[in-house]
């Protein structure tokens, strides 16, 4: 039997009150497994985004339970948080991933030194991840100095590099155009077979769903379906 | 480390704004500076001039004469006073002095004159005094003549006197008696009509102390001191040491009163301008890291979302603003010691003069310091770590996920 990773129950999610209150997500009751490689799908305003923002901590419900790794996160203060986020989580964004004053390798490097990582280590894992996302020798270059997609595997790396126990991407091709999509996916499904790491991602595109191993699908805050292929 | 290259490469992201932010805050402390040198410069050669003059840096008189001098405000300087002054570490030299006023006559010209009696050995050890006489003798060599003196130069072209030429005294006694004698001028003092000594009469002490029926009484003793800076503690601390309640030791600050306040509401209005500079700088930098700020939100949110601790991104905010006002200070350190070395040898002229308290004032420098070059680096230093506070806490504080929205 599969390790949960994340496990929610009854959660609720609305934003602002009264007349204007929007319930983003209602009863979302989700299990994530380890190795689960799994997409969230919807419309548009199904609430994707909020959900993943709940998942790692960024946001907070408005009821119901929710376990990261064996962690109540209701249950933790801000820097408590932040300190889980740095430790247990990658994240991935639809733009804005990188410091456009850092380097690819400082990026990269960049939660570890939070993590007062060891040099000798920190430069070990860069390289061995910057091998895997195929940017070697591009490591000092700035991130306007790169390609979207190649930004993106750079985010990839980055949250691959400090050994996360989920990575959690929030459309990371939808700035791409479908090819490179592709490709970035096609990466991180090799990440997760050969690396077994687990992947929670939300996307519009069909093509990017037909990847999936696992497909979550949100209308208006519900779950209406999950089916493993 | 991590924060100062992030700092670092913040700051030369926007080369130019960076630029604009540090010429600003140059260009204020440079300014500070100059203008802090200028007034510590020329107060500096103001009370130098007013002490090296006339009034030395420490004056001793019987205790009510400052309130209102008068002939019989007098007391013995004792050999025990003598020897202490001379004992005390801080004082460099000390003379004598008598004031009074008299008649004077020559042919049928009169007038009426102040008079000053000093020791001339010991006068020219504190005052410029020597200096002071513009045609004729020092009073020390002006060996020979009986009640010899030196005439003010207004008094000179009143009653028409020449060197040699002998004038009728007429005043009175410390005994209440007339006091009568004749005085020969063997000098004249003062450049101009204007000046103090143009108007006074100098003689020695013994001709005076005769004259006055004084004895071996006097009515001031005036102190040139290692260092004029120290003049009130020198003042306090002789004050103890004399233990005499009939002295008053006061320095100059006292003694010259009026030229003192003058000169204290004029440095007023110099850190008022100061001031003014500093705010200028503030808003500069607010400005500056206000934009930065709000152009990096993504940024932040970013970083907070990574698990970034908010006290790192307030840190690097801090920094960077440290950094840029820290550089452009090293910079213009250049500017204001060059600036404020030139003005100190090359005063700037004022017009019309400036008058402080009875002290002319015709031209202003600038003078060279560690006060003068640090402390508005300081300053400069301060204004913009205190005012990039608000900015860094409101970024470090700032939601992650509604700072990475926004488009
Ligand atoms: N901070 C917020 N304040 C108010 N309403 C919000 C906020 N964030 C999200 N919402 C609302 O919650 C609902 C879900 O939004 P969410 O961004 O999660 O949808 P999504 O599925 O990610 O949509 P998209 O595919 O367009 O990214 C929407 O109706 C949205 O308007
Ligand atoms: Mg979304």
């Amino acid at each position: 039997m599969a390790e949960i990773v994340i496990k929610t129950k009854n959660l609720d999610k609305s934003f602002g009150s009264g007349e204007t209150e929007i319930h983003a997500l209602r009863d979302v009751n989700l299990e994530i497994m380890r190795g689960d490689f799994a997409a969230i799908v919807g419309p548009s305003g199904s609430g994707k985004t909020t959900l993943l923002n709940i998942l790692c901590g960024l946001d907070t419900v408005s009821s119901g339970e929710i376990q990261v790794s064996g962690r109540s996160l209701q249950s933790m203060s801000g820097s408590e948080l932040a300190k889980f986020r740095r430790e247990h989580i990658g994240l991935v964004f639809q733009a804005y991933n990188l410091i456009p004053v850092l380097t690819v390798l400082e990026n990269i490097e960049y939660v570890m030194l939070l993590q007062n990582v060891p040099s000798a280590e920190r430069k070990e894992r860069v390289r061995k991840f910057l091998t895997e996302v195929g940017l070697e020798g591009k490591e000092n270059r700035f991130p306007a100095e790169l390609s979207g997609g190649q930004q993106q595997r750079v985010a990839i790396a980055r949250a691959m590099v400090s050994h996360p126990d989920i990575i959690l991407a929030d459309e990371p091709t939808a700035n791409l155009d479908s090819a490179t999509g592709a490709q970035l996916l096609e990466m991180m499904r090799r990440f997760n077979e050969e690396l077994n790491m687990t992947f929670v991602f939300s996307t519009h595109d069909p093509q990017i769903m037909e990847r999936s191993k696992r497909m979550v699908t949100l209308t208006d805050g519900r779950i209406v379906s999950d089916e493993l292929k | 480390m991590l924060t100062l290259r992030l700092a670092f490469r913040n700051l030369l992201r926007h080369k130019s704004r960076s630029l604009l932010c540090g010429l600003s805050m140059m260009g204020a402390y440079v300014l500070f500076s100059i203008s802090l040198g200028f007034s510590d410069g020329s107060y500096g050669g103001l009370i130098r001039m007013l002490t090296d003059t006339h009034s030395g840096h420490v004056q001793i008189h019987q205790k009510d004469y400052l309130e209102a001098p008068s002939l019989f405000r007098n007391f013995k300087l004792t050999a025990e006073i003598k020897n202490q002054l001379t004992a005390h570490p801080e004082v460099l030299a000390w003379t004598p002095r008598i004031f009074s006023a008299a008649l004077i006559f020559r042919e049928n010209k009169s007038t009426i004159a102040r008079l000053m009696a000093i020791d001339p050995e010991r006068e020219a050890q504190v005052t410029t005094m020597r200096e002071k006489v513009q045609s004729g003798v020092y009073l020390t060599e002006a060996v020979g003549v009986t009640n010899p003196i030196l005439l003010g130069l207004q008094l000179q072209k009143l009653i028409q006197a020449k060197l040699g030429d002998e004038l009728i005294f007429i005043g009175q006694g410390a005994d209440g008696s007339i006091a009568n004698d004749l005085f020969t001028v063997v000098g004249i003092v003062g450049k101009s009509s204007t000046d103090a000594e143009a108007r006074r009469i100098y003689m020695t002490l013994e001709s005076a102390q005769e004259f006055l029926s004084l004895g071996e009484r006097i009515h001031e003793v005036t102190l040139r001191l290692q260092n004029y800076a120290k003049a009130r503690s020198a003042a306090v601390n002789l004050q103890e040491i004399l233990n005499n309640e009939q002295l008053d030791v006061q320095p100059w600050q006292v003694v010259e009163e009026q030229f003192y306040k003058a000169m204290q509401a004029d440095q007023q209005g110099n850190w008022i301008t100061q001031a003014v500079i500093m705010l200028i700088v503030g808003l500069v930098v607010l400005i500056t890291v206000l934009v930065n700020v709000f152009e990096r939100r993504h940024e932040y949110g970013l970083l907070l979302a990574l698990g970034t601790p908010p006290v790192f991104i307030f840190r690097s905010v801090i920094v960077e603003m440290t950094m840029l006002s820290s550089l452009s200070v090293f910079v213009g350190l250049f500017f204001s010691f060059s600036l404020n070395l030139y003005f100190s040898v090359e005063g700037i002229a004022i017009e019309p003069p400036m008058e402080y308290g009875g002290v002319l004032f015709s031209d202003i420098i600038s003078e060279v310091s560690l006060f003068v070059l640090f402390v508005p680096a300081v300053f400069t230093i301060a204004v913009a770590f205190v005012v990039a506070f608000f900015p860094a806490a409101k970024s470090a504080l700032a939601v992650p996920i509604e700072a990475m929205r926004g488009n």
